[in-house]
């Protein structure tokens, strides 16, 4: 007789057992009446261990569900996730853009003033007109005396300095605003995630 | 139309990992039984069940997204619900003591002679379980109570499918001689 398969009877049981290592066992099983009252034992084991009802009582399912559902916290999208970190970090790329720019138009502008660049770009360096000096020179043009028109000619470029100032201000103050109502969000957000936790 | 079993699962599934609750809730429920059951017979107190299972419940829910499809729901699941009871009785020790005290052989309630039997045998069975070490003890309550085979085992405990064999060989020989002497009497009564 063949040497006992104890070590199998486990893995037979459970129907894990192919191929040569079924057959070995199986042969076995045929000619030794201690295997085959081993493999019973095991068979009545499992037997007991399933039809042993817990010694409590758990939870309905739809209770638990019900429980559960309440406390999931809100998952977001990766595409929700990105567009909302989005705000924050656009807003300074934006803002470092628009600083980057006017100084290099500031300069650039210098550079038009002092006559430096004309040469060498063919541009016309006409300064920005507003619209009061447009009207002005075009209908009085020919009658005023060169003192006034550098008076006029100041004048206008005060109120453009002006305007361009303003209109970066303005700038400046959405910027702030969409950043505020971002971390105000965030806060929000963050406070609702600690309660559900 | 009508889904089978296995289409109407990879839908909910889909629906839950675009957020959906309700779809998802539909998920738990199925597997609430399954889950809990694993969970209690590896832990044998049902509150900590619950709680276990509730937080693999969650846990499964914030990581949907990195679920593949076409692989066992359940069997993700139960890989999360066993290493969550496992980490809490390494973070607490006592648990399992005070669980195997905790059960009285004899129920405060009178009740009638059958209900007392099996009350008697299920906290003996309880008993047994716990008294196994919490590796074999997990591969076992897999095995009996999840019904996962031998390689879904391997795969939800990370452990080689030798090492799977020869643990479950070793927990049914061990749980084996420990019901022998308790279950002799109640063998017969049963019988
Ligand atoms: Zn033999």
């Amino acid at each position: 007789m063949s040497k006992h398969v104890t070590p199998w009877l486990s893995a037979y049981h459970d129907g894990e057992l192919h191929g040569v290592g079924l057959r070995r066992v199986e042969q076995h099983l045929a000619e030794c009446p201690q295997c085959r009252a081993e493999l019973e034992e095991l068979r009545m084991l499992s037997v007991l261990l399933r039809q042993t009802p817990p010694a409590v009582n758990f939870l309905r399912p739809e209770r638990f569900v019900a429980r559960l559902v309440l406390q999931l916290p809100r998952r977001t999208s990766l595409v929700v996730e990105f567009g909302w970190w989005l705000v924050p970090f656009g807003t300074l790329a934006v803002w470092l853009f628009a600083q980057v720019t006017s100084w290099l138009r500031a300069v650039f502008l210098l550079g038009l003033d002092a006559g430096l660049l004309t040469n060498l770009l063919e541009f016309p360096s006409t300064s920005l007109q507003m619209n009061w000096f447009t009207a002005l020179t075009s209908l009085l043009g020919n009658h005023l005396n060169p003192f006034v028109q550098a008076g006029l000619s100041i004048l206008n470029n005060l109120h453009v300095l002006v305007v361009r100032w303003q209109s970066n201000l303005l700038f400046e103050a959405i910027l702030i605003v969409v950043y505020l109502a971002w971390l105000m969000v965030c806060m929000a957000r963050c406070s609702s995630r600690l309660r559900t936790a | 139309m009508t889904f089978t079993h296995a289409e109407c699962e990879e839908l909910l599934i889909a629906q839950a990992q675009r957020g959906d609750r309700q779809a998802y809730g539909e998920l738990v429920q199925r597997y609430f039984p399954g889950v809990v059951r694993v969970a209690y017979r590896l832990c044998g107190d049902a509150d900590l069940a619950q709680d276990a299972a509730q937080e693999a419940f969650l846990k499964a829910w914030l990581n949907l997204h990195s679920f593949r499809a076409g692989t066992s729901l359940r069997n993700w699941l139960y890989r999360i619900v066993v290493n969550t009871i496992l980490d809490t009785l390494r973070r607490n020790t006592k648990t399992v003591e005070t669980a195997l005290e905790d059960l009285p052989l004899s129920d405060p309630l009178p009740l009638p002679e059958e209900h007392l039997f099996e009350h008697e045998r299920a906290q003996i069975v309880q008993r047994a379980l716990l008294s196994l070490p919490s590796a074999s003890r997990s591969v076992l309550v897999l095995r009996e109570y999840g019904e996962l085979s031998y390689q879904e085992i391997a795969e939800a405990l990370g452990i080689p499918l030798g090492t799977v064999m020869s643990r479950l060989h070793a927990a049914r020989a061990q749980l084996k001689r420990l019901l022998e002497l308790h279950l002799t009497d109640l063998e017969m009564k049963y019988v």
